[in-house]
């Protein structure tokens, strides 16, 4: 009995399930801003940047805003949000332990906001993107927003408001508290090692 | 006629062999999952009830983050300034998608290359799951990276279970259980991978990047998985690794097959074997026909006799093989598929018994054996010793006359035999003897009918002439009976064996039997059905969205 020909198929599947390795896109859960230490994502997120002071995370969600995904690992935290008015990854939040902002213009923060400085780059870098960094002890929180306030003047309102910081120290002390676990890092006790 | 005591029957049995295997004793070839694959089984169980409970629960999470801290601290006493970039170094070399995906891409070549492809299907597949299940896994339970120490290598994403430890052990244990032989070099192999894994684990513990639990969930997917997979779907009695040649449609009859093979003819049929060997394994790629010797006993004197192992694969070969033929081509294989490996070989058991029945020269069927129910089979029947292949015998008057008449015979019984080719044609004493008869169908259609006195023709003039043969079929057929045979023929029509012996021979013998016959309009041999039509659309349908999960695992599970 005569098989028929099944090389193709099983090297097409075989080389998609080869390539499976070096693809990495995340769906961990939204990092929120609310108080919540059991969070597992923020306690992976404050150790990526064990030096940062701050730690980024998600205000609640106006209607039209959905959150995108993340990566983190150490050193890099990445996380991202959509819009159904100007796009998917109209949000793109980077932190890292620092960034460069020499020539970029340094920009007033609210009076809550007190440990941050902010800095935007030239439009002119990014013609119809905005690029913020907001530094902090420890890091640098890089956001880059997909259009302009010329462009959209309230929906870059609202997408600077989705945006919040916690303080490290916060988690520390709850992290402590409720598991009994020693944080390394900024605001902790060194770590042995 | 009387009926037979007890005393009688009990002897038969005493003197034939045969045995009735007794409820809960194991067949001739157990399926085995072995002890560690028991195990693993156990071990994955109880990994996946540890997650669910450590999520439900946070203070057990919580006392695993403690322990687990403890743990690395300690270790952590033993970091020296020169170990240090070995052991990162170590960890960045082995949990590289660059390393690991060319012992991937390495181990798929060498197997297509080998053609070992249910092997690299179950490779494959153990890839896919691990991957997949590793990384729903780390989702689920988001754990956080070890508090309590300083770490000091990279890391990437949640850490139970460790996704690197995973990917490498599933990899390694594939390379063991594909390419590996069974044996000394497989043990050797799974201490090589072994002694891999823990140097592996003990650098991401050194660093500080996994707890210990990360790690041990970790090996239990990539190790646990795999080792339960190809125990179940390559099982190495069925399908081992060797660097013979050979087909891959065939099995390996040696080890605890051949033992069985011998257990299952004594206890069933009553035949003593004293060796299984393969033969004629490139004329079949739908079985593993086999040669048996067999004891002499009062009856008779020390023989030989024919068997085929039948195993489900060919069973999923033969579906295939029609599904591919009933798109391709509609009506021109017009039965459905087998579902079981016991029809498969029932059918061909019937098949021998209804042509002995009518007294045709096929061989006469012994029954067949259980090696493993449900999964492999034996049918056992007369072996034409002396007989040779028609290809090679002298194709005298007497020979054309048996061909032809054979085909009138099985024409007048509502039968088709549908694989008449030179290897299932022999000769002994001048006489023309049919063998593998499992393609043999009641009730065919007469275009089938039709094939197969043209497929005879075409044989036996391979051997002698078109126009002697012609004369002689006259004797049997009419004028317009073969023109139909030859209207019929055409292309997939004719068995590939057949196709190539034509195709060799520098005359155009298809086309000298047709100038002999009278005229007829070609038979269409595509035809279509909505049953064709539905079979090519869900095919369409399956690879489309196949294609579309695998991208979409590209994107998500990763």
């Amino acid at each position: 009995m005569k098989r028929p020909p099944r090389q193709a198929g099983v090297l097409f599947v075989a080389a998609s399930i080869l390539l499976l390795p070096t693809c990495r896109a995340s769906s961990y859960p939204q990092l929120l801003c609310d108080d919540d230490s059991r969070q597992n994502i923020l306690h992976l997120v404050t150790q990526a940047v064990p030096s940062a002071t701050l730690i980024p995370c998600i205000e609640r969600l106006h209607p039209g805003w959905t959150y995108g995904g993340s990566e983190v690992r150490s050193g890099f935290v990445h996380f991202w949000l959509d819009s159904d008015r100007v796009g998917d990854d109209a949000v793109d939040l980077t932190m890292t332990r620092a960034c460069s902002v020499a020539g970029d213009t340094p920009l007033p923060v609210d009076a809550d906001d007190a440990g941050l400085r902010l800095y935007e780059e030239a439009i002119v870098q990014h013609p119809g993107v905005t690029v913020r960094h907001y530094v902090f002890t420890g890091g640098c929180a890089t956001v880059r927003y997909s259009f302009t306030r010329q462009a959209a003047p309230s929906i870059f309102d609202q997408a600077e408001d989705l945006i919040g910081y916690n303080l490290r120290s916060d988690h520390v002390r709850a992290i402590r508290r409720e598991a009994g676990l020693t944080l390394c890092g900024a605001e902790a006790p060194p770590c042995p090692g | 006629m009387s009926e037979p005591s007890n005393a009688a029957l009990e002897r038969e049995r005493r003197v034939s062999g045969k045995r009735r295997r007794p409820s809960g004793e194991p067949p001739p070839l157990p399926r085995k999952l072995g002890v560690s694959g028991v195990v693993w089984i156990g071990l994955a169980a109880f990994l996946f009830t540890i997650a669910v409970l450590v999520v439900a629960y946070a203070t057990l999470g919580y006392s695993f983050d403690r322990w687990n801290s403890l743990s690395l601290q300690r270790l952590s006493a033993v970091r020296a300034g020169w170990l240090d970039p070995v052991m990162l170094r170590v960890d960045d070399v082995l949990s590289s998608p660059w390393t690991i995906g060319n012992l991937r891409l390495a181990t798929a070549v060498a197997l297509v290359g080998f053609r070992r492809w249910r092997h690299l299907i179950v490779f494959l597949a153990s890839i896919v799951i691990v991957e997949a299940l590793a990384y729903e896994l780390a989702i689920f339970v988001a754990s956080p990276r070890p508090d309590g120490v300083r770490i000091i290598g990279n890391w990437d994403g949640p850490s139970f279970p460790s996704p690197p430890v995973a990917s490498l052990a599933v990899t390694l244990v594939g390379i063991v259980y594909t390419l590996v032989p069974s044996g000394r070099a497989r043990s050797l192999a799974k201490w090589l991978a072994g002694g891999t894994l823990f140097v592996f684990a003990f650098a991401r513990l050194y660093e500080a990047v996994d707890h210990p639990t990360d790690i041990l969930s970790g090996l239990i997917l990539g190790i646990g998985i795999p080792v339960i997979a190809f125990r179940v779907f390559t099982p190495n009695e069925v399908f081992p690794v060797t660097y013979r040649r050979g087909r891959a449609a065939h099995l390996d009859v040696g080890g605890r097959r051949g033992e069985a093979i011998v257990t299952a003819a004594r206890d069933q049929l009553g035949l003593s074997v004293l060796e299984a060997k393969p033969i004629g394994l490139e004329g079949s790629g739908g079985s593993t026909p086999l040669r048996l010797r067999v004891a002499a006993t009062s009856e008779a004197p020390e023989r030989y006799i024919f068997a085929k192992l039948y195993a489900k694969s060919h069973v999923r070969a033969d579906r295939s093989y029609k599904l591919g033929r009933a798109i391709l081509y509609g009506a021109l294989e017009d039965e459905a598929p087998f579902q079981s490996v016991r029809r498969f070989v029932e059918y061909e058991d019937y098949t021998l018994l209804l042509l002995n029945h009518l007294g045709l020269p096929t061989p006469m069927p012994y029954g067949f054996v259980e090696i493993t129910p449900e999964r492999e089979y034996m049918i056992v029947m007369e072996f034409f010793d002396g007989a040779v292949e028609i290809g090679d015998a002298v194709v005298d008057d007497e020979v054309i006359d048996g061909g032809l008449l054979l085909v009138r015979r099985l024409w007048d019984a509502g039968l088709a035999h549908r694989d008449i080719k030179p290897a299932n044609l022999m000769v002994r004493d001048g006489k023309l003897l049919l063998i593998d008869v499992f393609f043999v169908q009641v009730r065919p259609s007469p275009w089938r009918q039709a094939v197969d006195l043209a497929n005879m023709m075409l044989v036996l003039a391979l051997r002698s002439d078109a126009k002697r043969v012609y004369e002689h079929a006259l004797k049997y057929f009419t004028e317009e009976e073969i023109a139909e045979a030859f209207a019929a023929t055409r292309g997939v029509a004719s068995p590939t064996q057949l196709r190539a012996a034509l195709k060799r021979d520098d005359r155009d013998l298809i086309r000298e039997f047709r100038e002999l016959a009278p005229e007829r309009r070609p038979v269409a041999i595509q035809r279509w059905s909505v049953r064709r039509f539905v079979l090519g659309l869900s095919v369409l349908v399956v690879v489309a969205l196949v294609a579309l999960l695998v991208v979409g695992n590209g994107q998500v599970v990763l």
